[in-house]
């Protein structure tokens, strides 16, 4: 007997035939598999891989961390979204520039070698991710306000792509970040223009300035404005800081403001070798002075009349005491190696120009005024130290005295180290040096407070270059379900089931912004295996594959975002017209469906949503 | 130096245009020698092309005669800028002054060329 056969008898005695599903448990295995396999992936499509759009909004939103240049997702794809995050206060303008790096496949997580904070090399300096556009939020609240937050929605990104991103924002200096500059001039433009010791000797600087040079000073000064405010351009129009300045303007804003400062460093320069020149010939005068035989003479001979005339012994102290006079001091190339050695140098020496001024003095006095009387005769206290006839020792000849009162004259010996020691020490660097100094020091304040008034409210960009991020790509699967009708069987039913698209798909982006169908195939094509969820078997010419179902599969294409139309086979059992023939074959038919996604059906609020292109 | 600079070298306009107009120059010295005779030199660097503009052309250098006084006293002289070629690389040119008497004193000014 038929082991798929159960026969019994009925009361009337017919032989009833029941035919025995005998595959029955086969067959819900085989059901099962199918739908363990389905159900996650309907599932896991039906709950949505694309997270649901925040309660506020339509478009999903990515926080960007600025100052960690991180985003808090991985990037959508297909769909505009909105970057947010928190900006620097004063913010008052945010840009996004995005480049595309190229695709996530095939390289198994390895990032496209960038460098964060840079931009990358050869692309266009506004992106080109999206024809040129940068997405830009203007701050329409207070800028001042603490803590402002950023919002700005940008075009969609491909699917499976490496993208670099750059947020600039647009700010004003604020009154800090201008002292803060002005300090910074003040320091630029005195080292610069100063010169360089290790470069130049001869310091300081005191030639004509070319273009080039002023180029230079301005190139510092940007710099410094730009680490000052943390920008990375200045785009105020019309100032020597933004890229766009005209040539011409830069040298005449710059050459105005640094002329006084020249002028008096050229001065100080001229100044100090004019120090150098008077020095080298004080020096050789005072050395010709403390080795002079007729000033050692007069100052032994007062020595000698000490005893007996005590005001001789003051005038031989203040002949011994000029003798005495050092050389002046030298200056060194260390002492000119800033304003600040030079002022020290001047200040350092000033009690030695005093010292010797005061004791040349008092001898110039001695000789010039206390040595005579107006008639050529010699003083009282020093008559008995002149020998009427040829000197004796420790006696002066009366040409000595006339050689001494003539030393005591301006062009003489003592009157010109007199006159030069008064030059040097009290006009030049007491006088003239101090006053240019100051003067200088004055210029380059004013360079750095004219600075702090040009800057500050200024508008500047800063930027903020991220790493490569990636956009999503494991979007291939999504779940829906519909009516299967296959003609050749004279029947529909409802089945569920998962289509596997050939590249990511995102629901949410609509298919008219790709293109025309046939533009946008790949975004609609997909492969489609599922289950009827009810049975097609009618137990006299078929019967279902497992149980009540059976395997739908098929190509289908989407004909609008969530209307798909799918043609395919339905895989079923096809039983044997011998109704003593329990052998089911396995067999197919073609099948037409209409099916929609089941992600969008607790969001439909009416059927027509369904056929939104 | 005898002679003694109280107010350095100044230029009535520190900013011109080539060619200039008349810059005045002013400086105030005295002698410390009770008055002496000078010879006051005004130089422009030869490296580049911007010269003195005088009555007998163009030239890098003018000399004049002075007699500088016991007593602080302000003095004057006029020059005029003009460059040989066309257009300059120069955005400053220092004037130097020399002033030779019982002994040498240097000085300076900077003049600013504008577009």
């Amino acid at each position: 007997m038929d082991k798929g056969l159960r026969r019994f008898q009925t009361a009337g005695g017919d032989l009833k035939v029941e035919r025995k599903n005998h595959r029955s448990g086969s067959s819900g295995r085989w059901a099962g598999l199918v739908w363990a396999l389905l159900l996650p992936l309907v599932a896991r499509t039906a709950l949505g891989q694309v997270p649901p759009p925040p309660a506020t909004s339509d478009f999903d939103v990515v926080q960007v961390d600025l100052n960690g240049q991180t985003f808090n997702r991985v990037l959508p794809f297909d769909v505009p979204f909105i970057f947010a995050g928190n900006v620097p206060a004063g913010i008052t303008e945010l840009q996004v520039r995005c480049w595309q790096l190229g695709t996530t496949k095939g390289t198994k997580g390895v990032k496209p070698d960038v460098v964060a904070g840079k931009e990358p090399l050869g692309k266009p300096a506004d992106g080109d991710c999206w024809e040129g556009k940068v997405p830009t939020w203007h701050n329409t609240i207070d800028p001042a306000a603490p803590n402002p937050q950023f919002r700005v929605l940008v075009p969609r990104l491909e699917a499976e792509r490496y993208y670099q991103f750059k947020f600039s924002f647009t700010k004003t200096v604020t009154a800090q970040q201008a002292a803060d500059f002005a300090q910074q001039v003040a320091g630029i433009v005195d080292a610069a223009l100063w010169g360089d010791p290790a470069v130049t000797v001869d310091l300081p600087v005191s030639g004509d300035l070319t273009t080039q040079e002023l180029e230079q000073i301005r190139d510092r000064l940007i710099l410094a404005l730009r680490q000052v405010t943390g920008a990375d351009r200045i785009v105020q129009p019309g100032t020597i800081f933004s890229d766009d300045a005209a040539l011409d303007k830069v040298r005449d804003e710059l050459n105005g403001l640094l002329n006084p400062v020249r002028t008096a460093q050229g001065q100080i320069h001229a100044t100090l070798e004019n120090y150098q020149d008077e020095i080298a010939n004080l020096n050789a005068s005072l050395q010709t002075l403390r080795t002079d035989a007729t000033l050692k003479k007069l100052r032994d001979a007062l020595a000698s009349r000490a005893t007996a005339d005590p005001s001789a012994q003051d005038h031989a102290d203040e002949v011994a005491a000029a003798l005495a006079v050092a050389d002046a001091p030298v200056l060194l190339n260390r002492d000119r190696q800033s304003a600040a050695a030079v002022a020290a140098f001047a200040q350092k020496n000033a009690a030695y120009f005093a010292d010797a001024s005061a004791k040349i003095a008092k001898l110039r006095d001695l000789l010039a005024n206390k040595l005579v009387t107006a008639d050529g005769s010699p003083q009282p206290f020093l008559a008995p130290l002149v020998s009427t006839g040829q000197s004796a020792a420790g006696q002066l000849s009366t040409a000595d005295v006339t050689a001494l009162v003539a030393m005591g004259q301006p062009r003489g010996l003592v009157g010109s180290v007199d006159r030069a020691l008064a030059r040097t020490g009290q006009n030049m660097l007491q006088g003239q040096l101090s006053n240019l100094l100051a003067n200088r020091a004055k210029a380059v304040a004013a360079i750095a407070q004219e600075y702090r008034t040009r800057v500050e409210g200024m508008i500047v960009i800063a930027g903020s270059t991220t790493g490569s991020f990636a956009t999503q790509s494991n979007n291939y699967i999504s779940a829906d379900t519909g009516v299967v009708c296959a003609p050749a069987l004279s029947d529909c039913t409802t089945y569920a089931g998962t289509n596997i698209y050939f590249r990511p798909i995102n629901k949410a982006a609509p298919l008219s912004q790709f293109g025309n169908f046939f533009q946008t195939l790949d975004r609609r094509l997909s492969l489609t295996m599922g289950l009827t969820v009810q049975g097609i078997g009618d137990d006299k010419t078929r019967e279902d594959l497992f149980n009540n179902q059976s395997l739908v599969l098929g190509l289908g294409a989407r004909l609008t975002n969530s209307v798909r139309l799918t043609g395919g086979a339905l895989v079923f059992k096809e039983l044997d017209p011998n109704p003593l023939v329990d052998d089911p074959k396995l067999t197919t038919t073609y099948f037409f469906s209409l099916s929609f996604d089941i992600d969008v059906v607790p969001a439909l609020k009416g059927i027509g949503g369904l056929f939104k292109p | 130096m005898a002679v003694i600079i109280d107010e350095n070298l100044a230029a009535s306009s520190t900013s011109v245009s080539l060619p200039s107009g008349p810059i005045v120059l002013t400086q105030t010295l005295h002698s410390d020698l009770g008055g002496e005779a000078a010879v006051i030199t005004y130089t422009l660097d030869g490296r580049h092309n911007v010269v003195f503009q005088t009555s007998h052309g163009q030239v890098k250098e003018i000399q004049v005669k002075a007699n500088v006084p016991a007593g602080s006293r302000q003095r004057t002289d006029t020059v005029r800028l003009a460059e040989t070629g066309g257009g300059t690389a120069m955005a400053q040119v220092q004037i130097k002054q020399l002033i030779e008497a019982e002994t040498q004193v240097h000085d300076m000014v900077m003049i600013t060329i504008q577009n």
